[in-house]
């Protein structure tokens, strides 16, 4: 008997017997190898899949002729699925290359016409840049289709293969509002996946496939892929906007745990994602997609031949690639993106403007450490729900909880969280709307309550601390400086009372906390607490990011405090510390850039243009290099040349420079962002010079107003901001500006003290009105007072100490 | 091959095609892929013993067209131009997550190992055939061909989806 006569043998009797007849025997046959593939070949046998269909489904792909569409020439078969058969068409008037999507014949019921219906339907009422277009759809010799713009690009998946995270991520934002502008028009994508986002060689992605597109709220059997199904659509439950926002936040997951140059490591099956991520497991255990049933063309370009798993079935995991740690604080959008309904991000868009904040760093390079983007996002000014109040202080507590899981053994990491988080609980219950002030809980009423809790001493020192530095950067990220520093310097005491048990945990928070203490008006403080963090993280011995990131928020300490020249000294050493760590790529090349443009902008405002040009030129050269010419910060680098042009005096240049940066920008950030009001206002300098009043006055107010819609109105930069709109409307002629100058002026000096160089800039504008209104005596005392310490703070050859002696020459 | 033959042989791989389309959508004419299976078939100079041998012969034949054409038609999906188009909708029919080559490939592998089962799948899978049709061609019984194509079955789905 051969060995397959007794395979075949034993298969055969094993199919007479009951399951646990057939363990039975198989666990006594002799040959374990024969054993073990008759168990093999008995669960293919349950197997419900159909093999006989094949070769009539290759047989009708090949034979099923382009069907004769009138206005359309079908030029070849692009593709076909089980909608229908995509061809590359040539539509004649007007005369473009497009795809037509023909609906296959059988799938004229009712469930097909009105799936693509819809998608026409859908498509057409969009018209978004990242969406393609729908040209014509209708019916010929019984047969629906649908004109569409021909997308070439490739697959998500294969794009990002080996685009860094921070490329990946700016995509990923892109097709959040695309998928958010679907949604303010009623519908939703429901099988978000990244096969279904296409990326064009400019680096645009397109969200495709909006076949299974339904209205909101229409509840539908549960159509779409396996591992990008929020909970409600699998359970055929209606669904709204949440449900791609779902499916948004797997695939950050999978493309924030891929490293460069690896194929995504594709999401596990979606139900275990909500449970992994209602555990606190950041991570997706690798699954091969095969078995989620999902399959596209990428796939067969991944899985190219030979398969090995044909030959030698094995377990996927044995050659699944490392993943990557996700950083907190994008483990805090992805759990957010994929939490239960009712505490997930309520739109896209909301999803898209935390992974802007992550992008843009604003609050990162200050304190790298904690994940309160989450936070943000929820923030409004109005105050919250009691749940949205609840999912912050509870995600702080888990921010720490996180946090300390990277430095802390895991048992104390436990006890400590417990703690936090008992803690903020009984917070919460105080605040509670029922026994408490108001109907609404405000994120700043539930953080109050926790200081003032905090402040009776009933905790743990080391917990204690713990809730000071987080409450720290709470308080910085809502703006509320002064109680920022106040809380860290709580944290500082408290440690330092503590003895020298954890030295790690004392840098980072001293060099956490420094420039809160410097826009807190406490420059002295911050600056002796970043020289013993110095001391602290001196061991390295070594170029060590640490010490760059202490010399980086150094120099912005001193430049702020006007000490221009020592703080092209700290940039400078905090450039040579990042050096070497860029080279072997421990560090971002836009980490080392920015250094390189704060130094520039140092320069650039004590008048050392060469310096200052050569600087910015070699951080747009290295980022261009990196991330190529389209990326976010490129648009930075483009901006801060139009601002030293500016300063130097070639307006052309600097409106040239603008629009480069303002057509990046517009595409990535929206046209609300922030960086878009800074560039305005830039504009509007450049335009002033050039004459162009009307315009530049015009977007003198629209880049104050996009400022203050930002970041309000009365952040430091839309304060500085009053001044720019008070000197172009000078330039122009319109000399009635001083209240609200001196408005601004008053509110900078109270928070930065008077002699310092922002305010001495709202004092200059001042006289220069004061000047342009014929009160020469007024704006030559005026600017004659100021010369002194603009000069000390700017050194002598600052525009800025230019304009305040022409403000005070006579006449 | 007689005249005779060359004309039984162009209507079996009609009927055998058409059978084969019958369960899919829509009214299909395999005209052109069974000139080029015919025309393969007659080059080849195959010799016919019976109707029945037709039909095994024109069932392979067809097979291999169809393969070669599947090949050809990834190949280019794959090969050349760097610009990938990528559409909607072109997800896989979730009945069948694996392609006619794979199916062809784990074929040819069952042959080597077991002859008459490979045949039995090959005219079930490739050529649409009843349990009763491939009793007649192979000339054994259809209990036989019940039995044996269950382990076929198993013995392929077990190669097409490691598990």
């Amino acid at each position: 008997m051969t060995r397959e006569d007794r395979l075949w043998a034993l298969f055969d009797e094993c199919l007479a017997l009951t399951p646990s007849a057939r363990d039975q025997r198989l666990a006594h046959e002799a040959d374990r190898d024969v054993a073990d593939e008759v168990l093999r070949l008995l669960r293919a046998d349950a197997s419900p899949a159909a093999l006989s269909g094949i070769a009539g489904q290759a047989l009708a792909a090949l034979v099923e002729p382009p069907p004769a569409i009138p206005g359309f020439t079908l030029l070849r078969e692009l593709g076909r699925g089980g909608f229908g058969t995509v061809y590359l068409a040539l539509q004649h008037a007007p005369s473009r290359t497009v795809a037509v999507k023909v609906l296959r014949a059988a799938q004229h019921d009712a469930s097909g016409l009105e799936r693509f219906r819809l998608e026409g339907d859908a498509l057409a009422l969009l018209s978004h840049p990242n969406v393609p277009r729908v040209f014509a759809v209708g019916e010929t010799d019984g047969r629906r289709w649908l004109a569409m713009e021909l997308v070439r690009g490739e697959g998500f998946d294969v794009w990002a293969r080996p685009r860094s995270l921070a490329e990946r991520l700016v995509a990923l934002e892109t097709v959040a509002r695309a998928v958010h502008a679907a949604h303010l028009r009623g519908v939703v994508h429901r099988d978000l996946k990244p096969e279904n986002v296409v990326v064009t060689a400019d680096g645009a992605p397109r969200v495709l496939d909006f076949g299974i597109a339904r209205p909101v709220g229409e509840a539908t059997p549960a159509a779409g892929t396996r591992a990008y199904m929020s909970p409600e659509q699998r359970e055929g439950r209606p669904v709204d906007g949440r449900a791609d926002v779902f499916a948004l936040g797997v695939m950050l997951r999978e493309l924030a745990t891929t490293p460069m140059g690896l194929p995504l490591r594709r999401a596990p099956d979606a139900r275990s994602t909500a449970d992994s991520s209602r555990e606190g497991q950041l991570l997706p255990t690798d699954v091969d997609r095969r078995t989620t049933g999902a399959r596209t063309e990428s796939d067969d370009a991944r899985h190219a031949d030979p398969r090995p798993g044909l030959a030698t079935p094995g377990p996927p995991e044995a050659t699944a690639p490392a993943a990557l740690a996700l950083a907190p604080e994008l483990a805090s959008v992805v759990r957010m993106a994929t939490a239960p309904l009712e505490d997930r991000y309520d739109s896209a868009q909301a999803f898209a403007d935390d992974l802007v904040r992550f992008r843009s760093r604003d609050v990162v390079r200050a304190h790298p450490s904690t994940p309160l983007y989450r936070l943000r996002c929820l923030v409004r000014r109005n105050g919250l729900g009691l749940a949205a109040a609840t999912l912050v202080v509870l995600s702080l507590a888990t921010a720490a909880a996180v946090f300390r899981a990277q430095s802390l053994r895991a048992e104390r990491e436990r006890a400590r969280a417990d703690a936090i988080r008992t803690f903020l609980s009984a917070t919460l219950e105080r605040a509670n709307p029922l026994t408490g002030s108001g109907p609404r809980v405000t994120v700043v009423e539930a953080i109050d309550a926790a200081a003032r809790r905090l402040d009776d001493g009933s905790l743990a020192p080391d917990v204690e601390v713990d809730l000071r530095e987080t409450l720290s950067k709470t308080y910085a990220s809502l703006g509320q400086e002064v109680a920022a520093y106040q809380q860290a310097q709580k944290a500082v005491a408290l440690l330092d009372r503590a003895g020298g048990s954890d030295d790690e945990q004392r840098a980072r928070l001293l060099r956490g906390s420094a420039d809160f203490g410097a826009h807190a008006g406490a420059v002295t403080v911050a600056l002796e607490w970043l020289a013993r963090a110095d001391v602290l993280e001196r061991h390295h011995g070594r170029p060590h990011l640490h010490l760059a990131q202490q010399g980086h928020t150094r120099g912005e300490v001193l430049m702020d405090a006007g000490r221009l020249a020592e703080a092209i000294a700290a940039f400078e050493d905090a450039l040579t510390q990042l050096e070497p760590l860029w080279r072997a790529g421990d560090v971002e090349t836009d980490d080392y850039t920015s250094v390189m443009n704060q130094e520039a902008a140092a320069h650039g405002l004590m008048g050392h243009f060469e310096v200052a040009q050569g600087l910015y030129e070699r951080a747009l050269e290295l980022d261009t290099k990196t991330y190529g010419a389209e990326h976010l910060q490129v648009a930075n680098d483009l901006h801060n040349l139009a601002w030293l042009a500016l300063r130097r005096g070639d307006a052309e240049l600097a409106l040239e420079r603008s629009r480069q940066s303002r057509r990046l920008r517009v595409a990535k950030l929206g046209a609300r962002h922030h960086r878009l009001g800074l560039l305005r206002l830039v504009e509007a300098e450049a335009l002033s010079v050039l004459g162009r009043c009307d315009d530049a006055v015009r977007f003198a107010r629209e880049g104050l107003s996009i400022l203050e819609n930002a970041v309000g109105a009365e952040a430091t930069r839309a304060l500085r901001g009053q001044f720019t709109l008070a000197s172009v409307k000078l330039a122009c002629g319109d000399v009635d500006v001083l209240p609200e100058v001196q408005r601004a002026t008053q509110a900078l000096a109270s928070r930065m003290g008077p002699g310092q160089w922002w305010v001495l800039e709202g004092r200059v504008v001042e006289a220069e009105a004061l000047r342009a209104r014929g009160d020469l005596e007024a704006a030559q005392a005026l600017a004659r007072s100021l010369v002194e310490d603009l000069e000390r703070q700017l050194g002598p050859d600052a525009p800025l100490l230019k304009r305040a002696r022409s403000a005070a020459k006579d006449d | 091959m007689t005249p005779e033959d060359l004309e039984a042989s162009y209507a079996t791989l009609r009927a055998v095609a058409r059978r084969l389309l019958a369960g899919q959508r829509g009214s299909l004419e395999p005209t052109a892929l069974v000139h080029e299976a015919w025309i393969k078939l007659s080059e080849a100079g195959a010799h016919f013993e019976s109707r029945t041998h037709f039909v095994a012969v024109s069932v392979r034949t067809l097979r291999q067209v169809l393969v070669d054409a599947a090949r050809a038609k990834h190949a280019n999906k794959r090969g050349g131009a760097r610009e990938r188009i990528t559409l909607s909708g072109l997800e896989a029919t979730p009945a069948a997550p694996w392609e006619v080559v794979d199916v062809d490939r784990a074929l040819s592998r069952l042959s080597a190992l077991d002859e008459r089962r490979g045949r039995i799948a090959e005219l079930r899978v490739f050529g649409g055939l009843e349990q009763e049709e491939i009793a007649e061609a192979l000339g054994v019984s259809r209990s036989t061909v019940a039995r044996e194509w269950r382990q076929a079955r198993a013995w392929l789905l077990a190669q097409l989806e490691p598990t």
